[in-house]
């Protein structure tokens, strides 16, 4: 079509999409309506594009225009890194029981909600689940309720105070056996306790002789009522002679 | 066109630069304002500045070649054609379109040069310029992006936000009535 410039002859002869690929035609529209702003228009036009681009875009490339050094970013970075700073090092000084009293028993408050054992002013730690002996009311020795005797420790929910355990054939507690999780065995967990060592045994001994009222003799699965004066922590295991029964640990918190 | 400084007249006008600005808007602005007009829009200047204000606003997340930026800024363009058209629509008093391109266009009242008079003249006496006028307005978008903007079917399907296959039969059916029109001019002399 660039052949027909030459030839003067505008609109004529075409294929495929006709007129439109005519490039005369396409000059003359061209001609027509590209035509640029005129200079009031442009100058509307640029002012209003360059009001945007100052308004919207980073200041820092905005030309003559020094960028302020506290932009949002960067404030909301400051305000993360300030905060970051303040729980570590709360929580360091916390867990080092460093700080003022008040502020240790604070965080001391908070560790616990969040699972952390921070120390208290007084150095004790909320919560704290009897790993020490400073805080857990133990028991030293004697059987667990709802043994035979044979297998000590095996099971039977513990009354906090040596009561019976459910399905028991009868034996007194404390009669045999060590139930670990005592003292004297105090890395060992029994079944149907909760895994901490040294807390309290099945068959408490303070009254060793007690027998868990509502007791129902074997295959009563229901736990008596001790004297706990703590929290119990209960889970299950196998009562050789008696059938299944539960243990109980008990934790007292300081 | 901008050629291959493209790149970074972009870059300067994405952080702001004036100057870089004023060069996007030199290489657009004729064929924004010319595609405007040949919508018919009385306003075409005011509907322009505000293609060029979303331009600058959206610079920051463009990426591409100068096509693309070409094609981009179109689809501004049609964006903004359509919401202009739908606001006005509910207030048809105000007169938005006309079909009259050549008060559109301005052209004889001064200040155009020989070549845009000549060139008028010719679309006029080849009926041309009143096939024009009666297409839709769709038919009319596609010709221009075609014929004048000089935009690939597929980045003319971006622009308009229509299918490839539309594009195509908007464009063949637009060729089909200027040529018959053309046909008519001829068999009439």
């Amino acid at each position: 079509m660039s052949e027909e410039r030459d030839g003067m002859s505008p609109y004529g002869e075409h294929d495929d999409l006709g007129v439109i690929d005519d490039e005369y035609f396409v000059a003359d529209l061209r001609a027509v309506f590209e035509r640029p702003a005129a200079p009031e228009v442009a100058d509307r036009h640029l002012t209003a594009m360059r009001e945007v681009a100052r308004d919207l875009l980073p200041p820092v490339a905005a030309e003559g225009v020094e960028a302020p050094f506290w932009t949002w970013p960067r404030r909301l970075g400051a305000a993360v890194a300030a905060l970051a700073v303040a729980v570590l090092g709360l929580g360091g000084l916390g867990m080092a029981g460093a700080l003022p009293g008040p502020v240790q028993d604070f965080v001391a408050t908070v560790g616990d909600h969040i699972g952390l054992d921070v120390p208290k002013a007084d150095g004790t730690v909320p919560g704290h689940r009897s790993t020490s002996g400073d805080t857990a009311t133990t028991t030293s020795s004697g059987s667990a309720p709802g043994q035979t005797g044979s297998t000590p420790g095996q099971s039977g929910e513990t009354p906090a105070n040596g009561a019976e355990a459910p399905g028991q054939a009868g034996t007194t507690p404390g009669q045999s056996g060590t139930a670990p999780g005592q003292v004297d065995n105090p890395s060992a967990t029994a079944p149907g306790q909760v895994g901490n060592p040294g807390a309290t045994a099945p068959g408490k001994v303070d009254n060793p002789s007690a027998t868990a009222p509502g007791q129902a003799g074997a295959g009563n699965p229901n736990a008596g009522s001790g004297n706990n004066s703590g929290n119990a922590y209960a889970g299950s295991g196998n009562n050789n002679a008696g059938g299944n029964g539960k243990g109980a640990t008990t934790t007292t918190r300081p | 066109m901008i050629g291959e400084a493209f790149p970074e007249v972009l870059k300067a006008a994405q952080a702001g630069n004036s100057d870089a600005l004023g060069r996007l808007y030199s290489e657009c602005s004729p064929r924004v304002l010319g595609y405007l007009r040949s919508q018919g829009i009385a306003d075409h200047e005011d509907i322009a500045a505000e293609v060029f204000v979303s331009m600058v606003r959206n610079l920051g997340s463009f990426h591409g070649d100068e096509d693309s930026f070409r094609g981009w800024v179109f689809t501004i363009a049609q964006r903004r054609l359509v919401d202009e058209r739908r606001r006005r629509g509910r207030r048809p008093e105000e007169p938005f379109e006309t079909e009259d391109l050549v008060e559109v266009l301005g052209i004889g009242s001064g200040g155009e040069s020989g070549v845009e008079s000549e060139a008028l003249e010719r679309l006029r006496t080849s009926g041309l310029l009143e096939a024009i006028e009666q297409l839709t307005p769709d038919q009319r978008s596609v010709l221009y992006l075609r014929a004048v903007a000089d935009l690939s079917v597929p980045d003319i399907a971006r622009a308009l936000d229509k299918p490839e296959t539309a594009v195509k039969a908007l464009l063949r059916r637009a060729a089909a009535t200027l040529n018959r029109r053309l046909a008519e001019q001829e068999g009439g002399e």
